[in-house]
């Protein structure tokens, strides 16, 4: 890889992600709530339920998730609606739905701030929102975008992956890829080697080599850890503000 | 008869037991091995009045995807490129699911990654779609249209949309002082235009023309059951799947996208490279498909005129 | 400490003392087994026991436990269980509950007690009025308003627990429960509130108020008559209790008292409980902290300090054992 001296605009080297910041239950009306920012994004994610469902949208088996996501301004348009399936189908991979029948889960998204991995910070607010709301789940996401600058002429050519891209970076690459991968790794393989954190969610724009995509994943694999990592030190605080009645 | 009864009841009641008796042999209901996608066919210029569309048909999946074209005013940032607007619609006779009233949701997804697919890849130039820098451009009206709903819609869209592309004929316009475009009159009186006193009028194009396309895209969806690999589901199947991971490559073998919306199934490496080599395969059927058709239509083009 | 007759203290200042109070109630949190979600529970002795996995927990891979749920351990023999703080209110059959009437249904009524799901409160299960002992007719089921119509406050009990689907069965057989008027409702998260003796609380003189904790982490504040025995006329049965005209100012302030004593418990994350509700208003009446100061910083952290001092007290009385 060449030019791995030179920084980022921000000053940041290609593999550091931004500083990240997560306030939980600052919703009161809602049964959980985060906000995730990672420095110039920000998403303030709402939960509410599990509900009652009205009985024309409810399901005997589990609970019905829903997600409404809210741009900064103006109204919804398609790359709205697709977030929202996108980030629906993300959760139902680790939410526990089948322990409330016929109940709704609603998780209301507000974008307050997009300066790029707007989907990944929506991802990892919205699990933290989950949590806070007390709603089982099979485990923690991480979720991280990676941005494919264009080729350097003249500087030895490799492009290089840079982790957690600013909205400049993102417009400006050749290709992005969002990931959202599980927090515990697989357990060994028959041949002893450990197999990498699994995929749960894959979104891509541009194109790319396929070699260039493993490798962004293994790059999302390690940043991912960091992201987790944070994630249980911000849940760790938040449980022991809420007081607990003499056992 | 009885045997068939029962065949159909077991299907109704346990749709899952049915479903892996057939995966255990490494089969699936309607005889195809896991790997193999349906037959597919392309038909072009299905739609007379479109500038450019396509009929396919992969398996029971049928998409009709039409292209017309309109002037608009190019952009201050783009002056000398055009645009592309994509719309997908499932009206309700092509799903027992699909409702006036509510849509799908695929239809979100799909025309997002269609059109993601599309810029992504290159595969057309909207500097192409320049009528007059800075005052007209063309912008296609890219229409696809879900007419028959079984599965892995897609990779048929994306297929569609391709094949419209290569069908359209931009037509030979002029542009007149006001700033207006105009078409070109066909035959003897085209070649008169000069002498019809309209010697100020920007002759753009003379002859229909098409557009020279860049990298193709093509999209094999893989749904993912219990470890097996399932290529191009039906949608009997595709209620099944714990997940799908749609992978779209172009010729040369580059990743235009993996797109896994979420699902309950996590993939490892291992399992996506898998994905990759049965895309590949499956880029180079389609490949030869759209070939083969292209060369069907220009045959008989020629044979009409 | 607050001096009644001084300056008052900026805000900032009050919020620093009052997140200074709430620090060193939190630290008595340190030695809690506290668990995030993801995280292996220990399986400790009952490893070779073999263990139940309960509410909050999960397999995952060979004889390891999950959580799934961020919260406390709880083991009870051989059941590891993880009780999450946050969340809706989880039904027990016995549970005494204030719920909102909202949609009359065919021979039932649904309610909103703050749970997963929407409580039923069968026609079967409520006292007709009149104290009448006779099967439900047609009629009484077209007089299903008459008893109680949406947004109706209702105090009652948890009769049955569906299995299937955990959906709630509600019942006012009894002359305490019944149709809630002239008073407050205030919302409190159910962890707030436990399972006590009783739950419809008459707090004593100066207070002179009646108090319903719902386990649902609903509290009535109302008059004291609902709770005496026998507050409503066992033959009227249905009547609501409290009064439907005006309520007399006296009343309604020290309502509004006790409501907001409640509130700055919640706030706090403390325990509401009839004692400590008392010792709350006691303390406003003490700093002569004016009923609106009651929820503002400076009267929320005088609270604060009092309860870590009484936790030290009685940490000093009798070691912790853990």
């Amino acid at each position: 890889m060449s030019s791995q001296g030179s920084l980022r605009k921000d000053g940041r080297t290609f593999n550091q992600l931004r500083g990240m910041v997560c306030d939980r239950g600052l919703l009161h009306r809602a049964d959980g709530s985060a906000k995730w920012s990672q420095d110039g994004t920000s998403v303030l994610v709402g939960v509410y339920g599990p509900k009652n469902m009205p009985p024309k949208r409810e399901d005997p088996e589990k609970a019905v998730l829903e997600v409404l996501w809210k741009p900064k301004s103006g109204i919804q348009g398609p790359e709205e609606r697709e977030a929202e399936i996108i980030l629906r189908r993300t959760l139902e991979a680790v939410v526990l739905a089948p322990l409330f029948p016929r109940a709704g889960i609603s998780v209301v998204v507000q974008v307050i701030h997009d300066d790029g991995s707007l989907l990944s910070c929506a991802i990892n607010a919205a699990c933290a929102a989950l949590v806070d709301a007390g709603i089982p789940m099979t485990g923690l996401l991480a979720s991280v975008t990676i941005a494919l600058a264009k080729r350097d002429d003249g500087a030895g050519g490799g492009a290089h992956l840079q982790l957690d891209p600013t909205r400049e970076e993102q417009d400006g690459a050749q290709a992005t890829v969002c990931l959202a991968l599980e927090t515990t790794p697989k357990a060994a393989t028959s041949n002893g080697s450990v197999e990498g954190e699994a995929v749960v969610t894959s979104t891509t724009r541009g194109a790319m080599a396929i070699e260039e995509y493993l490798e962004a994943l293994d790059r999302c694999r390690m940043a991912s850890r960091t992201i987790n990592a944070f994630a249980r030190l911000s849940l760790d605080k938040a449980q022991r503000r809420l007081e607990l009645p003499g056992t | 008869m009885d045997s068939q009864l029962e065949a159909e009841a077991f299907k109704r009641i346990y749709p899952e037991e049915y479903f892996q008796r057939f995966l255990s042999e490494g089969t699936r209901p309607d005889g195809r091995p896991l790997g193999r996608a349906r037959s597919t066919t392309i038909g072009f210029g299905a739609v007379s009045t479109a500038d450019g569309s396509a009929l396919v048909k992969i398996g029971s999946t049928t998409l009709l995807a039409g292209i017309k074209l309109e002037v608009m005013t190019p952009t201050a940032e783009a002056p000398d490129a055009g645009k592309i607007a994509a719309t997908f619609e499932m009206p309700p006779l092509c799903s027992p699911d699909a409702r006036p009233e509510r849509r799908l949701e695929e239809t979100s997804v799909v025309v997002q990654q269609v059109m993601n697919a599309i810029e992504s890849a290159g595969l057309v130039n909207t500097k192409e779609l320049l009528i007059s820098t800075g005052k007209a451009a063309w912008v296609a009206y890219l229409d696809i249209y879900c007419l028959d709903a079984d599965g892995s819609l897609l990779d048929a869209a994306l297929l569609a949309a391709v094949a419209a592309f290569a069908d359209l004929t931009l037509p030979p316009v002029r542009v007149n002082p006001e700033g207006h475009v105009l078409p070109v009159l066909s035959g003897a009186q085209g070649g008169n235009l000069r002498e019809n006193g309209d010697a100020s009028s920007e002759v753009v194009t003379v002859e229909r023309r098409k557009l020279t396309l860049g990298a193709m895209p093509w999209a094999a969806t893989i749904g993912l059951y219990k470890g097996h690999l399932i290529v191009d589901p039906t949608a009997e199947e595709e209620a099944l799947l714990e997940s799908t991971v749609t992978t779209i490559l172009d010729e040369a073998g580059r990743l235009i996208s993996l797109f896994k919306p979420g699902g309950i199934t996590a993939v490892t490496t291992a399992l996506i490279q898998d994905c990759v080599e049965l895309t590949r395969h499956r880029a180079r059927e389609l490949k030869q498909i759209l070939e083969e058709s292209s060369q069907e239509d220009e045959d008989e083009g020629d044979e009409s005129q | 400490m607050l001096q009644p007759e001084g300056p008052a203290p900026s805000l900032d200042e009050a919020a620093a003392k009052l997140a200074e109070a709430q620090a060193i109630l939190q630290s008595s949190t340190a030695s809690l087994p506290l668990v995030c979600l993801g995280d292996a529970i220990d399986l400790g002795a009952d490893a070779e026991g073999g263990v139940m996995k309960g509410h909050g927990t999960m397999m995952a891979g060979e004889a390891q436990l999950q959580a799934t749920v961020c919260g406390l351990v709880e083991r009870v023999n051989k059941l590891v269980s993880v009780r999450a703080l946050k969340g809706r209110y989880t039904a027990q059959v016995g549970d005494v509950v204030v719920g909102r009437v909202t949609e009359v249904a065919q021979k039932r009524w649904k309610m909103d007690v703050n749970g997963k799901q929407d409580a039923a409160l069968l026609l079967a299960s409520v006292n007709l009025p009149g104290g009448v002992q006779r099967r439900r007719t047609n009629v009484d089921e077209l007089n299903m308003r008459e008893l109680y119509q949406e947004n109706d406050l209702i105090s009652a009990e948890v009769q049955q627990i569906n299995q299937g689907d955990g959906a709630v069965a509600l019942h006012t057989r009894s002359a305490k429960y019944g149709k809630l008027q002239g008073g407050q409702l205030v919302t409190v998260a159910p962890y707030l509130i436990k399972r006590l003796k009783q739950h419809f609380v008459a707090l004593a003189a100066p207070l002179d108020v009646g108090i319903i904790l719902g386990c649902n982490g609903y509290v009535w504040i109302g008059s004291k008559d609902l709770v005496d025995a026998g507050g409503r006329d066992e033959d009227e049965g249905m009547e609501a209790a409290g009064p439907s005209g005006q309520v007399d100012l006296q009343l309604r302030e020290r309502m509004c008292r006790v409501a907001n004593a409640v509130r700055a418990l919640a706030a706090l994350g403390l325990p509401v409980h009839p004692p400590a509700i008392v010792e709350v208003c006691n303390l406003s009446g003490l700093l002569r902290v004016e009923i609106k100061d009651m929820l503002g910083p400076e009267f929320l952290a005088q609270v604060a300090y009092r309860e870590a001092d009484r936790r030290q007290a009685e940490g000093d009385a009798q070691p912790m054992d853990h």
